[in-house]
């Protein structure tokens, strides 16, 4: 590799590093935040049987994520190292390999699997954030904080839903959109009218046409199929066998 | 917890979704009987045992009845089909303009009552076991009442029967209030959408689909067969039929706002509906976790009819849980159709 080249390398990785640990910086304060707006939520909708356990699992909390904080930037920097070997790797392999592209297969798979291994760190890396560091270090006072809101948003919507006031606010509003759409269908079907142009109430008069039809057809199965057998056949077949 | 794999695993789930690998409906059959849009299904089987007699699968008008067939070893069908029954289930097909002025009376007194006799024709049997999920519960025991005498049992699963105006379940609460615009619903849509019972059922427990069903997800995504079947559900709840608007007014405003079923009021085709008609065994299930229909609902049925062998099979599950957890098919299905078996009066 030469030289301005690596330097810029080493300058991209700091920069991306330095961003990095922002970016993670800036997560794990709006991760207290919002626990803090949750933390309010709670204590003003949770149910009784919830009251007393949401400062415990608060303090908890608190300090997960404060021990949090520095393993999520030892793991970022830890990450970022073995991600500026292996791509330092890639880079001088690269450069050895294109001048014999031709016929060198193995060169080819190791690039491969090196680049393979590259991705798989980008995607861990990505994971370090959304996955490890917050379901499985602080699992436990994690899960508890999700039960615990997600019982109390439950049960509170659950009580919101079968209120009267949200059956009467839910009709009006279904009656009101319901309303809106059939006017629309209405000046549609005007306006397609006008240029002689089949609309959904030719289909719906057509529809009655069907089912009335349809009706009539079914009534005369049923008289026919209460009707006895003809005795008329009988006496056909009775004639022929005598006439023969 | 999702192993480190997870990312693979993700991607893996959406290849299934995309390449839509998921196989429904696992039960052979054969289309024996077309009428309109309904089809009549007879379950292919070699063991079919003629003493128990033919049993007739009445589904609901929403969704598709595949949730009684969803895969191999976890479902209802194949349980009745091995235990010996010739099986046969009604596919409404989905309703389209054509159908929009079919009423409840339509699918009672004309397509299951068709379909009731293609089955005796072709088992050879006077008597036939009525089986009904959900609305197609309702329907059968409407059927079960106006035609006692061609039903040997009937069997009810979750199905809404009485709505009392105590009953505290949201699907009631909706109705019964006079701002909840059951006609104008019924009179715009025409042919009301599975969108909107979806959002309708989506509602009943916001968090639990909206968001613990993913946590679910993401927890078992490393198991394969629960990814699956995770899969079938979906493409099963996804996979709604449209429900007439003239049956949808009818069955809103009658059962859930009016509760005319328990009362004896409710008419169809000329005809009263009287509970007490019914005087063949009959057995309900009810799940207890249930919040679609509220299973007291259900079981009301047993307090309004004349039967001398009354059951109810009640079950720690949800609505569809009932069909299709593995729990019920270890437990409550032989129990059930045992039951049934027993009562049949081919024996």
């Amino acid at each position: 590799m030469e030289e301005n080249e690596k330097e810029y390398m080493e300058n991209a990785y700091k920069a991306w590093s330095e961003q990095t640990s922002k970016l993670a910086e800036e997560n794990m304060r709006l991760q207290k935040l919002f626990v803090e707006f949750q933390m309010e939520w709670l204590k003003q909708f949770q149910p009784e049987e919830y009251k007393g356990k949401t400062e415990e699992i608060y303090k908890e909390w608190q300090d997960l994520i404060n021990k949090q904080s520095d393993k999520v930037k030892q793991t970022y920097e830890e990450q970022w190292n073995e991600i500026k070997s292996l791509y330092e790797r890639g880079w001088n392999m690269m450069k050895s390999w294109i001048p014999q592209a031709e016929g060198s297969s193995s060169i080819y798979e190791e690039q491969v699997k090196l680049w393979n291994s590259f991705f798989e760190r980008i995607k861990n890396m990505n994971s370090a954030v959304n996955v490890s560091d917050i379901t499985n270090t602080i699992e436990e006072s994690y899960k508890k904080n999700m039960e615990l809101l997600t019982q109390t948003y439950a049960k509170m919507l659950d009580e919101t839903m079968r209120s009267p006031t949200f059956a009467s606010l839910l009709g009006k509003q279904l009656d009101l959109s319901l309303n809106y759409r059939k006017n629309l269908e209405e000046a549609s079907t005007e306006l397609m009218h006008m240029y002689g142009m089949t609309t959904r109430k030719d289909f719906d008069a057509l529809a009655k046409r069907i089912y009335e039809v349809s009706h009539r057809v079914d009534e005369l199965e049923e008289l026919l199929e209460s009707r006895e057998p003809p005795e008329k056949s009988k006496d056909t077949s009775e004639k022929k066998k005598q006439s023969q | 917890m999702p192993d480190n794999d997870v990312f693979k695993n993700i991607q893996k789930f959406f290849k299934l979704m995309v390449d839509n690998k998921v196989s429904l409906e696992p039960t052979p059959y054969d289309i024996v009987y077309h009428f309109e849009g309904m089809k009549l299904r007879r379950y292919r089987s070699n063991k079919k045992n003629s003493s128990l007699g033919p049993i007739l699968f009445v589904y609901a008008l929403i969704n598709k009845p595949s949730v009684l067939d969803l895969e191999p070893g976890k479902s209802v069908i194949e349980k009745y089909v091995n235990a010996g029954f010739d099986v046969f289930m009604i596919d409404w097909g989905n309703p389209t303009e054509v159908d929009i002025y079919n009423t409840i009376g339509d699918y009672v007194e004309r397509y299951i009552r068709k379909a009731v006799k293609r089955v005796k024709s072709l088992s050879k049997s006077n008597k036939i076991h009525m089986f009904g999920y959900c609305m197609g519960g309702t329907f059968s025991t409407m059927y079960a009442t106006l035609h006692p005498e061609e039903i040997m049992t009937l069997t009810v699963m979750a199905s809404p029967i009485a709505f009392p105006d105590e009953s505290n379940s949201i699907l009631h609460v909706w109705p019964k209030h006079p701002d909840f615009p059951i006609e104008n619903i019924a009179d715009t849509y025409k042919l009301v959408p599975p969108s909107f019972f979806n959002s309708a059922f989506y509602l009943l427990d916001p968090v639990g689909n909206g968001y613990l069903k993913y946590v679910n997800l993401y927890n078992m995504i490393s198991n394969d067969p629960a990814v699956e079947n995770f899969l079938r559900m979906e493409y099963w709840i996804n996979d709604g039929i449209f429900m007439s608007g003239e049956t949808y007014k009818e069955f809103l405003s009658n059962g859930y706002r009016n509760n005319m079923l328990v009362k004896n009021e409710w008419i169809i085709n000329g005809k009263k509906i009287r509970l007490a008609n019914i005087n063949m065994p009959t057995a309900v299930i009810v799940g207890d976790k249930d919040t679609l229909v509220d299973p007291n609902s259900t079981k009301a049925l047993l307090d309004h009819i004349s039967s001398e062998k009354k059951k109810i099979f009640e079950y720690p599950s949800g609505h569809i849980g009932l069909a299709v957890s593995r729990k019920t098919h270890d437990n409550m299905w032989p129990e059930v159709i045992k039951w049934v078996s027993e009562n049949s009066s081919n024996q």
